[in-house]
């Protein structure tokens, strides 16, 4: 009886982790992730755009990439990768950059990948067609809220200090309950 | 999802549905309610947005939990504290997806 239920159990473990697989955590939200750029006026004449790539990618007839154009970069524009899950929801985490001459000529290009970081790209100009540029990388951080109104996501440390707080405090005052109460019976 | 819907949400979810079960020690299973909310409720957000734990796990581990407290705080019955954990996790976890998305 006893072997039959540990059998049992193993059945109901393996049927929870398949589950799982199947769509218990599919839907989770990672923090997003920004990508912004700073000295864009040093461009001059040159446009940088941001491009996302149309079905298919590559065209095989014409033997090359098919984009479609999204925005002109400049210092307002920030782009986010918001979308994660797992497998199938996995979203396009990279962003494609074209730098395009006077002349309306693809320069340059660049691919960057976005996930768990943001980054900021640093612009200094341009040289022989080619963008001159420095990252700076910094953690990407789920926006906690500590009430509904949306202009406290910004103080996100302060709020993920709370959460991290307030679950503290539950999990002392669970252990002195079960320590008062061990106390109690023992007396 | 705020902080304090969260709270108040797995509160109130967690006092109704014990209620049934520890009638006779209310007060008790009231507190109790309060502190496993005060708890889990703000763990498992942590968990569920920086890690890739599987929720399935994380289900399992609230329901032995609860049972845990149930059994040792309130009344010593297995066979009241495995229902009883049960249905309040399964209601809790619908409102914690409701809210998280």
């Amino acid at each position: 009886m006893k072997h039959l239920l540990t059998v049992l159990a193993g059945f109901l473990l393996l049927a929870a982790e398949l589950k799982a697989d199947a769509g218990f955590s599919i839907r989770r939200q990672t923090a997003a992730s920004h990508l912004s750029f700073r000295g864009t006026a040093s461009l001059g004449d040159y446009r940088l755009v941001h491009v996302r790539l149309a079905s298919g990618y590559y065209d095989t007839v014409i033997q090359r990439y098919v984009y479609r154009f999204a925005d002109t970069v400049n210092d307002a524009l920030v782009i986010v990768r918001q979308d994660g899950g797992k497998r199938w929801e996995e979203s396009d985490r990279y962003v494609h950059l074209l730098l395009i001459d006077p002349a309306g000529k693809k320069t340059d290009s660049l691919v960057f990948f976005l996930k768990k970081h943001n980054l900021t790209l640093q612009i200094t100009g341009v040289k022989d067609g080619k963008l001159q540029y420095s990252t700076e990388k910094s953690k990407a951080v789920y926006d906690y809220t500590v009430t509904g109104d949306e202009e406290t996501i910004q103080g996100n440390k302060v709020s993920r200090g709370i959460f991290i707080g307030t679950s503290l405090l539950g999990f002392l005052l669970l252990a002195w309950t079960l320590y008062r109460r061990r106390k109690i019976a023992t007396t | 999802m705020p902080l304090i819907l969260l709270l108040i949400g797995f509160f109130l979810l967690k006092s109704l549905l014990q209620l049934p079960f520890y009638f006779k020690r209310w007060k008790e299973s009231l507190r109790l309610a309060a502190i496993t909310s005060l708890a889990v409720g703000p763990f498992i957000t942590i968990l569920y947005h920086e890690t890739a734990v599987d929720f399935w796990l994380v289900y399992l581990g609230m329901m032995v939990l609860d049972a845990f407290l149930y059994v040792y705080l309130l009344q010593r019955n297995w066979w009241k504290a495995a229902p009883a954990a049960f249905l309040v996790n399964t209601f809790v976890m619908f409102y914690f997806y409701l809210g998280n998305g």
